[in-house]
């Protein structure tokens, strides 16, 4: 008898997981990753993590046609637009098909399917309004001594322009609620994005947290790293701008 | 005295204006914008010819020579016209993302839906 009540309890309680998991959308923004773009979803979906909403961001490669084999929301834009402009699709599409949660992951498969829990679970739970991924909190992350100098000189200048202290500048992976997805309007197509939604944060007085994730680089996702330096410079520019003209 | 200078700017002058006004018959541009350069191109010309205004001008200013007050002049010109080309420029771009995602988000939905028609169809 007791057993049976376990594994009713237990039944109750994965039925309510599924439930919770349903109410959760993944937002993806791909651009050029028809190699690895379905293994993320396939992983996303063996996490129970079926509301899925990937954006082409008009790719040169067949990324498009890799998203439509897995039974998804597969978005295209017909000529690329930026990540924070995919982002922003895949977000409104999200909105209007209901989500409550709304988490931002990466196409490359650098983000752990492992940390969406932790991610999600102070948003569900209605600590707060955001929370963002932070590769700095544990020592998980092994990255080029440039690239984290890069990234905290980003978190410096952040500081500066918009008075939010985190540890971890340009992190993809993140939680909105339903209001605070509403609330964020990300105007940046570009990767100045990123920065443009801590400075909403700020701005629309969201509720945020850092959470611990882990990021996984390799040969490809390293070289592909954001421009490194250049890139950094470029948007450093874009904040500068839009905070002395707008 | 009429030298080369003045003859090659009135050219350029009636050159310019001619594209003006091609552009005005096609409805390129508008007639204000038309005024505008009309403007410029015969006050210009007739800076070339009829100098002594603009020397009048550049004593008022305090700016030594009248040549140099035009240069001033045409770079402040230049400058705000990028500013105004550059605000097009930005506001052509949001617009253009904007039609880029309401097509995207459009076409997700109709799949979507012919997605869920089949499902219903095959129940």
């Amino acid at each position: 008898m007791a057993w049976d009540n376990i594994h009713h309890n237990r039944r109750i309680f994965d039925s309510e997981l599924k439930m919770e998991k349903k109410d959760v959308f993944i937002i993806i923004a791909a651009f050029n990753e028809e190699l690895r773009i379905r293994k993320v979803i396939q992983n996303l979906k063996k996490a129970g993590y079926h509301n899925i909403v990937a954006t082409d961001d008009g790719s040169k490669d067949k990324t498009y046609e890799a998203l439509q084999k897995e039974n998804i929301y597969a978005l295209k834009h017909v000529i690329n637009r930026g990540q924070g402009a995919a982002l922003k699709t895949g977000i409104d599409f999200a909105l209007k098909k209901g989500a409550k949660y709304l988490v931002t992951f990466d196409a490359d498969g650098q983000h752990r399917v492992e940390d969406l829990e932790a991610v999600i679970m102070p948003v569900r739970e209605g600590a707060v309004d955001v929370t963002l991924g932070s590769r700095f909190l544990d020592k998980k992350t092994k990255m080029p001594f440039l690239r984290k100098l890069t990234l905290k000189i980003g978190v410096l200048i952040q500081f500066i322009f918009y008075g939010l202290w985190l540890s971890d500048a340009h992190n993809g992976f993140r939680c909105f609620s339903q209001k605070a997805a509403e609330l964020i309007d990300i105007k940046s197509d570009r990767m100045e994005h990123a920065s443009e939604i801590v400075e909403q944060i700020k701005l629309k007085k969201l509720k945020y947290k850092e959470i611990p994730v882990t990021i996984i680089y390799n040969e490809d996702t390293l070289r592909k790293g954001h421009g490194g330096f250049i890139q950094a410079i470029k948007v450093f520019s874009k904040m500068l701008f839009r905070k002395i003209f707008h | 005295m009429i030298g080369f200078f003045q003859i090659f700017v009135l050219a350029f002058a009636i050159f310019a204006l001619s594209r003006v006004i091609l552009r005005l018959r096609e409805g390129q541009i508008s007639q204000i914008e038309t005024a505008f350069w009309f403007i410029i191109w015969t006050g210009i010309s007739s800076l070339v010819f009829f100098p002594k205004p603009a020397i009048f001008i550049s004593e008022l200013l305090g700016i030594g020579r009248a040549a140099d007050m035009m240069v001033y002049f045409a770079i402040i010109l230049l400058f705000y016209m990028i500013f105004r080309i550059y605000v097009k420029t930005v506001t052509m771009d949001q617009r253009m993302t904007q039609l880029v995602r309401e097509i995207a988000i459009q076409k997700g939905d109709n799949q979507a839906k012919k997605r869920n028609n089949k499902k219903t169809n095959t129940k």
